[in-house]
């Protein structure tokens, strides 16, 4: 067999992966620290979903900016993608453009919005996503989405308002899907939602440039102003349909911190002490341990965590907790983060989102004093 | 009977350059033939014939040994001078072409006599001339070294013997050099004799005009006599202005070459890097990109064995080491039919002779890695065998100094290579010999700290490649006219990768022959005819993401992607035939047409497809003293599917092989001994290319320029200056841009040079300057929830912009302190000495809001100690 490319693929991937993991870039913005609008994290209610299944999706977004002239709102695209070539979520932008937005997944969305707003408000603490959740407006969206694509028009109120969503998976949506070699029958839903300081608008497609990727969702404020990444996050998230293959998301139990494990109930822990910062030089700082506790997952899932906080420093901004050939990393103090305290004593936030490598995941927020 | 017929003058004139081909060097004037005698008109009594007083000399013209003219030819003018002595007129009594008439009347009319006289008068004369135009001598050189460390052997006795018994003595002079001038064409016996040293003899053949260059390494004198079949040198003979490749461009480095291009740390295939044509790989990519073209367009091979890689993960060292090379052969494009499945450049590894006259050793330490050699003869059988063997030990020193540092990472990687070669002459004319050879590289990487853009790159990744061939050679001149050679071989190659959930896993056998006959048909016509089998079940099983689309954004990590699996075993036949013929119609010529018929098989089930590649090499010397040889190539190459594009699950299935066809035009110049120059036009075609997702729908074009400026090496220097402009292009599909391709490089300048100073010590430098690499520049776009990143918006069409120029200064020093028992040597090999902050790649922060450029390997030393015994 020609193995040439193989060998000498597989050499540069590892060397790439090398480099990649012992060089990490340094001088940047810290990842974890949320300074600005941010999307942290989606939870569809079944991460494998089966045709005809109802799913909801819950997105965890928070407002960090220091100032805020206008505030925050999480919109979804009443456009319920299925299907899209070679499963890319930008090939879903030319089926946005064409009006293809269905009905039915706008009427679904929209009916379902208004409850899980209301839902997630209580449940994530901290979190402003919920604001402006309209079930009437997002009954209405998916009929208009397709239509009332105009350059300069305000789309909010045609999108549905707040951090849920839910869909209904098509009957058909598996065996609509090309046939896939070498993988089990399934099909594929992305829907998009929008973290925006402002208002949503469409931005037609540069007829001279055929890159796929251009955005068709701009955020705007009252003088019609581009909003950029501080202001507006465009995210999207992917349902997987199949008949075989199920995932559960992770189970958060406790929290592991000083004065813990904490428990976790309904998405958030008790508050966290932890000790101010007192020096300048931030390696000198209180540093303490935290980190999620999750209940054992589906075998042979990759787990980890991603770490975030208002205030503070993490050693990492990710963690492993299960490896999908290895298993568990070990005991919290295997799998904990490290946390560098603010300088400025008060109330701040931290969450942890573990994620799975079959579209699962939860997170816990998890309060913090810093005194 | 000459000097009773004063009316007929024949001159023989020397030449006006010492290595052109040229008249008779016969200043007296020759007797005209006896039947010219006999036209001749007799003197009138009282008359006196002119006498010759002026003759500037003339040149066996260029044209007759374009044609193919070496014999003796004479031209017969009838010239008129007035009285004063004065040629008027003169006139080609016979003509006979290939520019000896124009070159005999030009001569003729510059000739200046004492005028004839009558009566003691001066007067006019009207009188035969004969020009005779022997051909040009040729021109016999070498050079004596120990065959260890190639160290000079001054004072060597070389006795050239002619096929008379007659014999000339040189002795070679302080840098091993000898040289002798003026000696007819014809079989020389040379042998070569120095103090302490077994004796060295080998026939050479010179044709008119021609210099042969023999490099001969002595071994030490053998304690006892040898079987009278074993030989004890290892001797390469360059043969200059008549035996050309058969290719249009091959370039061959020399062992001292090699050894000491500074930032290669010594390694034989990295010195590549330093040709013309040849790019600037990405830091720690162990690939060779040649001409433009993707490192999988390229093929190597170990004396005709194609083997999967030739560097060790990183690119850090190859995977033979070079003690284990006898030399290098490189051919950047327009290659011979006896190579294919291949549209870039061909390496060919050649390993080398083992020693016969006793044992010998050497052990070699640097940062990286250590190896050790043994070779020798085997008591009094005839066999000679070597073996070899390195391992590196990056991962004991990685790991702590990762550790150390805190870094949430352990990596271990581990390479080794093995060499084994049993070898004997089994007569005067065959050889046999087994070979065994081998590499591994592993790569086991732990961390718990993820990568939040590709999660799967986490927690236990690990990589493990590696092949070995066991390998039989058979050479045989089974006449004068008749070459036979073949090499068969049987191996392994086998990849594993595991990252997370997804998996890789290839193991497949490599059967491989390959057989030429070189058949001489007559003095001007060689035909070479060969078969080249390659025969490969193989079993693979993978867990992988889809591949993306030439051209097109990732749909996202692949962390969350859904993977496909396949597991399936098969067997892939690429058995090829090709035939060519050299010919030398005439003087300095060389025509090698040919023809390759491939088949590929790559499915089990099904049909394959057949390609027939045609190829054409002319070289023409267009003046022979200094040599100028223009030369040009077009041909047909065509390139099987790489495995992962003909996999059913992750490629696509009937595909056919990708075509290129190459144009080449140059001119290659020797000014001196030692220096050398060549300009060369390159443009290649490309279509029916494998685009993944789409099928055979590329196309593409490649073109430029590659010029060289070489000084040989002598006793104390070498380098050279190489310089390369070309624009690569690709085009995925029809009605799609032709775009620039990834490896496109529009510059590439690379000057090295390398100066013994004497006591042992050398130092080189090597500067490259090279255009940046092309990349897709990325800007905030979106977040993927469901792995918890920012996917950029990436800048179309991809590759669209270029990274800073690099330069780079590296220098090296080596010392070596001479025993009677052997050498020790030691180096320090500085690369990027000036520490240029060069550009490897663009780090983006999280969102792709924030840029930084990531830099390439900053100024980094390398210590080596080496033993020979």
């Amino acid at each position: 067999m020609r193995a040439r490319g193989a060998l000498g693929g597989a050499a540069l991937v590892a060397a790439a992966a090398w480099v990649a993991l012992s060089c990490a870039p340094s001088g940047f913005a810290d990842p974890s620290t949320i300074d600005t609008v941010r999307i942290l994290a989606s939870s569809a209610s079944e991460p494998y979903a089966k045709p005809g299944d109802t799913v909801t999706v819950q997105v965890l977004a928070y407002d960090g900016r220091p100032s805020k002239p206008a505030p925050m709102a999480v919109f979804w695209l009443p456009f319920e993608c299925v299907n899209p070539e070679d499963d890319a979520y930008y090939a879903c932008f030319e089926q946005f453009a064409r009006g293809e937005a269905g009905a039915d997944a706008g009427a679904d969305a929209g009916a379902d919005a208004g409850a899980g707003a209301g839902a997630d408000a209580g449940a994530g603490a901290g979190a402003d996503a919920g604001a402006g959740a309209d079930a009437g407006a997002g009954a209405g969206a998916g009929a208009d989405a397709g239509a009332g694509l105009v350059a300069g028009r305000d789309l909010t109120p045609l999108l549905i308002a707040g951090p849920s969503m839910t869909v209904t998976v098509p009957a058909d949506i598996i065996t609509a899907h090309t046939p896939v070699q070498g993988t089990a029958p399934y099909g594929l839903i992305i829907l998009f939602n929008f973290a925006c300081a402002g208002h949503l608008e469409y931005t037609p497609p540069d007829p001279s440039n055929a890159n796929p990727q251009q955005i068709p969702i701009g955020c705007f404020d009252a003088a019609e102003n581009a909003l950029g990444p501080d202001d507006f996050v465009f995210g999207f998230t992917r349902i997987y349909a199949s008949e075989t293959i199920t995932d559960v998301n992770p189970v958060i139990t406790q929290v592991d911190a000083p004065g813990g494990p904490f428990a976790v109930d309904a998405g958030t822990t008790s508050t966290v002490t932890v000790a101010i910062c007192t020096d300048s030089t931030v390696s000198k700082c209180p540093h303490i341990a935290v980190g999620p506790i999750i209940a054992p997952p589906v075998a042979g899932r990759e787990v980890w965590a991603d770490f975030f906080s208002t205030a503070g420093q993490f050693t990492s901004d990710a963690r492993l907790l299960y490896g999908a050939t290895t298993g568990s990393v070990g005991a919290p103090s295997a799998t904990d983060d490290g946390f560098e305290a603010p300088p400025d004593a008060g109330a701040q936030l931290m969450w942890m989102v573990v994620h799975d490598d079959h579209n699962g995941a939860s997170w816990v927020t998890v309060p913090l004093n810093v005194q | 009977m000459r000097s009773r017929t004063p009316l007929y003058v024949v001159a023989i004139l020397l030449a006006s350059l010492p290595t052109v081909a040229r008249a008779q060097p016969d200043a007296a004037p020759a007797p005209p033939p006896a039947d010219d005698a006999a036209r001749s008109p007799a003197a009138p009594s009282g008359t006196t014939m002119p006498v010759l007083k002026k003759d500037e000399g003339v040149a066996y013209p260029a044209q007759a040994l374009a044609d193919g003219i070496h014999d003796t030819i004479e031209v017969r003018l009838v010239l008129t001078i007035d009285a004063a002595g004065t040629v008027t007129n003169a006139v080609v009594d016979v003509p006979v072409g290939h520019g000896f008439d124009e070159a005999a009347l030009e001569a003729a009319r510059k000739l200046v006599f004492d005028p004839a006289t009558r009566d003691g008068r001066p007067v006019a004369a009207k009188f035969r001339y004969l020009y005779r135009f022997e051909p040009p001598p040729s021109i016999l050189s070498g050079r004596v070294v120990s065959f260890v460390g190639e160290r000079p052997l001054g004072g060597a006795v070389v006795v050239v013997r002619d096929a008379a018994g007659n014999e000339q003595t040189v002795a070679a002079d302080a840098s091993g050099a000898w040289r002798i001038d003026g000696i007819p064409a014809g079989t020389y016996h040379v042998t070569v004799t120095a103090p302490g040293r077994a004796p060295h003899e080998a026939d050479q053949t010179l044709q008119p005009g021609e210099e042969v260059t023999a490099i001969d390494r002595l071994a030490p004198a053998k304690p006892a006599e040898p079987p009278p079949d074993a030989g004890v040198d290892v001797e390469e003979v360059e043969v200059r202005g008549e035996a050309p490749p058969r290719e249009v461009t091959k370039r061959t480095l020399e062992q001292r070459e090699i050894n000491r291009i500074p930032g290669t740390g010594g390694d034989a295939l990295r010195s590549l890097q330093s040709l013309p044509g040849v790019g600037r790989p990405p830091a720690l990519a162990g690939i060779l990109l040649v001409r433009g073209a993707a490192p999988e367009d390229s093929v190597y091979f170990v004396d005709g064995t194609p083997v999967p890689i030739v560097y060790h993960f990183g690119g850090l060292s190859s995977v033979v080491p070079t003690e284990m090379i006898g030399k290098i052969d490189f051919y950047p494009g327009n290659f011979s039919t006896q190579y294919g499945r291949a549209m870039g450049g061909v390496v060919n590894v050649g390993l080398l002779d083992p020693a016969a006259d006793k044992l010998h050793g050497l052990a070699e330490v640097d940062l990286i890695d250590s190896r050790v050699l043994a070779q020798g003869p085997i008591g009094d059988t005839g066999w000679r065998f070597a073996v070899a063997g390195r391992r590196s030990y990056i991962d004991t020193w990685l790991g702590p100094v990762l550790k150390a540092a805190n870094a949430g990472i352990n990596i271990t990687p581990v390479y080794y290579d093995y060499q084994g070669i049993l070898e004997r002459d089994l007569d005067k004319h065959s050889s046999i010999r087994f070979a065994f050879f081998g590499s591994d590289d592993k790569i086991d990487v732990l961390t718990s700290n993820v990568d939040s853009g590709e999660p799967t790159l986490t927690g236990a990744i690990s990589s493990h490649t590696g092949f070995w061939r066991g390998q039989g050679l058979y050479k045989n001149r089974v006449s004068d006219t008749t070459e036979l050679r073949v090499v068969a071989a049987v191996g392994q190659d086998y990849v594993d990768f595991n990252a997370g959930s997804i998996n890789f896993s290839l193991t497949d056998t490599q059967i491989s022959s390959r057989a030429e006959i070189s058949q001489k048909l007559n003095p001007r016509l060689t035909m070479d005819v060969g078969v080249d089998l390659l025969f490969a079940p193989y079993t693979v099983s993978a867990v992988l993401p889809p591949l993306p689309k030439p051209g097109q954004p990732t749909a996202g990590p692949f962390s969350e992607q859904m993977t496909k699996a396949t597991q399936t075993s098969g067997t892939i036949n690429l058995p090829a035939a090709y035939i060519e013929w050299e010919a030398t119609p005439w003087r300095g010529a060389r025509i090698v047409p040919g023809i390759r018929l491939d088949y590929t098989q790559l499915y089990s089930s099904g049909a394959g497809t057949w390609d027939l590649d045609p190829r054409l090499t002319v070289r023409q010397d267009v003046t022979t003293s200094p040599r100028t040889t223009i030369k040009g190539g077009v041909g047909l190459f065509s390139q099987p599917p790489q495995a992962q594009e003909a996999n059913i699950v992750f490629g696509m299935p009937n595909l056919t092989d990708n075509r290129c066809y190459q144009y080449d035009l140059g001119v290659e110049r020797e000014f001196t001994r030692n220096i050398e120059a060549s300009v060369e036009g390159f443009y290649k075609q490309l279509d029916n290319l494998v685009e993944q997702g789409y099928g055979n729908t590329g196309t593409g074009v490649i073109y430029g320029g590659e010029t060289m400026i070489r000084y040989k090496p002598d006793s104390r220097f070498f380098g050279w200056i190489a310089y390369t402009l070309s624009r690569s292009m690709r085009r995925v599909a029809p009605g799609m841009p032709l775009e620039l391709f990834e490896y496109d490089e529009t510059h590439i300048l690379t000057l090295v040079g390398s100066y013994r100073l004497g006591r042992g010590w050398e130092i080189g430098a090597r500067f490259r300057l090279v255009s940046g690499y092309l990349y897709t520049p990325e800007t905030y776009g979106f977040y993927d929830e469901n792995v918890g990143t920012y996917l950029p918006l990436e800048a179309y069409p991809q590759y669209g912009s270029r990274l800073p120029m690099f330069t780079s200064l590296d220098i090296r020093v080596d010392k070596t302190w001479k025993f009677p028992w052997g050498q020790i040597g030691a180096y320090l090999d500085v690369l990027n000495v000036y520490n240029a902050a060069n550009v490897d790649g663009i780090s983006y922060d999280f969102n792709n809001t924030h840029t930084a450029y990531a830099n390439d390997l900053p100024i980094l030393p390398s210590l080596g100690f080496r033993v020979e015994m």
